[in-house]
């Protein structure tokens, strides 16, 4: 069997295989157990493979694209964070010229401010549409306060649980979304801030336009601008932060009542499907806690959701007056 | 290991610096090698342009944890191995979802390509396979993965080979009807993080 695997990957170096013989090969690509001898075998070929000469002049132009993106890249990661102190000195000018306009436009501005409350309790996502058009998904167990004329005249809402905006474009007026923790600032754009005050992950993810993250509650130790397609993760625990490029749908796709895990913990599943479902889940065993699971739900009834868990995982869940109690099975 | 391919430490120190040339170096070093040998096994030269992007980026991205005292050039080559492999995995397990939603797919091809790979990805889809009814899914599975033919599945399950040719009929149905754009999307998603 190894001198079989040994021939024939050495035989795909060569010219004129036919069909069967390149999907025999392509097999041995699939093949769990023959993983390490293949890769293996792949290595001592890769290691004697002869060259002709041919190939640098052919790869030059292929290095300068590569070149290009490796700049591009770091760049980007350059770009992204500004150094507190030179933004200190334009916070100062700016905080100048708004001194003066206050002192000028204080008379004017209507120092009462109404605030409108809504609520999705657990178990349901509501939708609410804001005076200036602005469309907000609001995902189980969040709450969100707003008002239009807020502070400075500001678009203003605190957030508590986790919301998609649709932000209607304004230069003049700020939109502001204020977490326990940072605030996002706004002008026109799509994006998803996670922000429960239980989580230890704050999140926001931008989809189209930009936005900059900036101190609230807490104090960051630099802002950071987002360009589309990329997410913020704040940890509150160690003040850490970090920009990835995620494919978004991952993280909005809770407002079409579809949910995407990729690699998550059991632990942050269960948070996940008691908010959705508005239940309570007990989990008999710790180390149930650190399995991943990777999965897509769609429209099903918590039910089905256990039996799909039950299936893939070493689990088994019993209902017990309003509690659901998962336990290892045995 | 000939002179030429010998990788001088000084090099190496030098790449880590951020160093455009030191990296033009190592790529004409290395590049041409790991170009003809994806290339031999890709047999189309965009796929082995973007094994060589993803190699010499993850080369570049990890420039700080190279270990000049152990053998810098098996440690690119394992990259490199891994890319291919990873690569050549995706492409089958996407043809053999695109051959299987093919309109005419037939049942029953006892090729090897689809006793591996197909099988592969279907283990892939267990989930949905584990959700049909349990003969249907016994049928199924005799066909798929022990290879048995519709008579013979027949006679150990003392159907009649029309209601298993109905029963296999409905299982491919139901999976393409599941295997939409999302399950694609996870079975992409599932490569690149496992």
């Amino acid at each position: 069997m190894e001198k079989r695997i040994e021939d024939l990957l050495r035989k795909a170096t060569a010219l004129g295989l036919d069909e069967k013989e390149q999907q025999e090969i392509l097999s041995l690509f699939h093949q769990q157990n023959l993983e390490f001898k293949v890769k293996a075998e792949l290595t001592d070929i890769l290691d004697n493979i002869g060259i002709t000469g041919e190939e640098s002049g052919e790869l030059r132009p292929l290095f300068e694209k590569i070149w290009k993106m490796i700049s591009e890249k770091e760049n980007k990661k350059k770009k992204k964070v500004f150094p507190v102190s030179s933004l200190l000195k334009v916070a100062a000018s700016l905080l100048l010229g708004l001194v003066i306009g206050k002192m000028i436009f204080t008379g004017h501005i209507n120092s009462e401010q109404f605030y409108y409350t809504s609520i999705a309790p657990k178990g349901s996502i509501s939708q609410v549409v804001l005076p200036d058009s602005s469309y907000i998904y609001l995902n189980a167990g969040s709450t969100i306060k707003y008002a239009m004329n807020g502070n400075k005249g500001n678009r203003e809402v605190f957030l508590d649980g986790e919301a998609w905006f649709r932000v209607q474009k304004s230069e003049k007026r700020p939109f502001i979304v204020h977490t326990h923790f940072y605030d996002v600032n706004v002008k026109g754009t799509e994006f998803n801030v996670k922000a429960y005050y239980e989580d230890a992950d704050v999140v926001t993810t931008l989809e189209k336009g930009s936005v900059t993250i900036t101190s609230g509650a807490v104090k960051l130790k630099e802002q950071a601008v987002l360009e589309p397609g990329e997410q913020l993760v704040y940890n509150k625990n160690d003040g850490s932060m970090v920009v990835k490029d995620i494919n978004t749908r991952w993280a909005t796709s809770w407002k079409e009542n579809k949910l995407i895990f990729i690699n998550m913990s059991f632990r942050e599943l269960v948070v996940l499907l008691e908010r959705k479902y508005g239940v309570d889940i007990q989990v008999a065993e710790s180390e149930i806690m650190d399995f991943h699971y990777d999965g897509i739900i769609k429209d099903e009834s918590i039910i089905k959701v256990l039996d799909l868990l039950r299936l893939t995982l070493p689990i088994d869940y019993k209902i017990k007056d309003q509690i659901i109690e998962i336990r290892r099975n045995k | 290991m000939t002179d030429q391919d010998h990788i001088k430490r000084q090099l190496i120190l030098k790449l880590k610096t951020g160093e455009k040339e030191a990296f033009r170096e190592l790529f004409n070093m290395l590049g041409p090698k790991i170009y003809r040998f994806a290339l031999a096994y890709l047999k189309n030269k965009s796929d082995a342009e973007d094994i060589m992007h993803d190699v010499f980026l993850k080369i570049w991205e990890k420039r700080d944890h190279i270990d000049t005292s152990q053998n810098v050039k098996a440690y690119i080559f394992k990259i490199a191995i891994n890319s291919i492999y990873d690569f050549i995995r995706k492409k089958n397990l996407e043809k053999a979802f695109a051959d299987f939603t093919r309109e005419n797919f037939q049942p029953g091809d006892e090729t090897l390509w689809n006793k591996v790979i197909w099988n592969d990805m279907l283990s892939k889809l267990n989930p949905l396979v584990e959700q049909m009814p349990e003969q249907r899914k016994t049928i199924f599975l005799m066909s798929r993965e022990e290879g048995l033919s519709n008579q013979q599945i027949a006679d150990k399950l003392s159907l009649s080979k029309r209601t298993v040719e109905n029963q296999l009929y409905r299982a491919t149905q139901y999976l393409k009807e599941h295997m939409n754009t999302d399950t694609v999307f996870l079975l992409l998603i599932l490569f690149l993080y496992t």
